[in-house]
């Protein structure tokens, strides 16, 4: 079971290391991530990266219709903690 | 499609103009600003987006001016964006965006010619970054079709699918309002050559909720990227 704020961390550094430029930027998780910069390839593989390093599994339909970051992390901080 | 270039180089006809469709297509270089008249009027929401944001925004705004000029339609203004973040196109016009590093293209057709349509181009994707990928791309149904070629294929293969399956996951959107997933549909390429995919749907239940459970769509390729097509 992780924390929002570790969940947070663990898509912060997917996020960093796969668009460029955001390294060390404050960034808004109000925001979509494609306007943080990602494309759609960015955008899978923050995601699946973000999953696999959590070892949680995510029902992919979910994953479908989120609008910005803070939903990407309260799905993940919500089957998180019915994993754990 | 010509390599990539320091001043943008709009090309007002692409590869999938043709009948009912205008094709306009953009490359630029992905570092550069790219000046669009009406870019200060950038929607509230991408005003303090990321400079590569608004870079394709801008390039696919470009884009969809001029294959709309095509289509006889003049815009003055950008292309406004929906709640969605799907731009919104012009009463009796429908279209599609697409922007990967360094190119976008607009693809638009009048209004009842086709329900829906939807364009895509990726970058060859290198095999390194599609090992930590595929399994959100592609089904074991994929991989083992694709195994036929040979691993120096693969990473085309894989380009060609990942586009494609972006395309029929646009395509399908606007008439449905459901986005859906990568693994939810499966792409076929029995013969590469042709320029031609097949798409399947995976979920039983998309009978109900799509416009299209099954269908082809076209794709082009050059040294740097597949572009996809594919229309209802």
């Amino acid at each position: 079971m992780a924390s929002r704020e570790e969940i947070w961390n663990v898509i912060h550094k997917h996020l960093v290391d796969t668009v460029e430029n955001l390294d060390g930027q404050e960034i808004d998780t109000s925001k979509s991530i494609m306007d943080l910069g990602a494309n759609s390839l960015d955008i899978v593989e923050i995601v699946s990266c973000s999953i696999r390093e959590l070892k949680i599994k995510v029902p992919r339909n979910e994953l479908n219709n989120l609008k910005n970051i803070d939903e990407l992390i309260d799905l993940l901080h919500k089957v998180s903690n019915a994993s754990g | 499609m010509a390599p990539s270039i320091a001043q943008p180089h709009l090309y007002p006809v692409g590869p999938f103009s043709g009948g009912p469709f205008h094709q306009a297509c953009l490359e630029h270089d992905p570092r550069s600003w790219i000046d669009l008249p009406g870019a200060d009027r950038l929607p509230v929401r991408l005003q303090s987006a990321h400079p590569a944001r608004k870079r394709d925004f801008i390039a696919g705004r470009l884009c969809a001016r001029r294959a709309l000029m095509n289509l006889g339609r003049e815009t003055r203004e950008p292309l406004p964006m929906r709640e969605d973040g799907l731009p919104r196109w012009p009463a009796g016009t429908l279209g599609s965006l697409t922007h990967t590093r360094g190119f976008a293209s607009a693809l638009v057709a009048p209004a009842g010619t086709v329900r829906c349509l939807g364009l895509d181009s990726e970058n060859w994707i290198p095999q390194k970054r599609i090992s930590r990928i595929a399994p959100w791309v592609i089904t074991d149904n994929e991989r083992n079709n694709a195994r036929r070629y040979s691993d120096k294929w693969f990473p085309r293969m894989f380009t060609v699918m990942y586009s494609a399956k972006e395309s029929v996951i646009k395509c399908m959107y606007p008439l449905d309002g459901i986005r859906s997933g990568l693994l939810d549909w499966e792409i076929g390429l029995e013969d590469f050559g042709s320029g031609r995919f097949t798409f399947k749907s995976t979920r039983n239940s998309n009978s109900e909720i799509h416009p299209a459970t099954e269908g082809w769509g076209g794709f082009v390729i050059d040294d740097q990227r597949v572009m996809t097509f594919v229309h209802v």
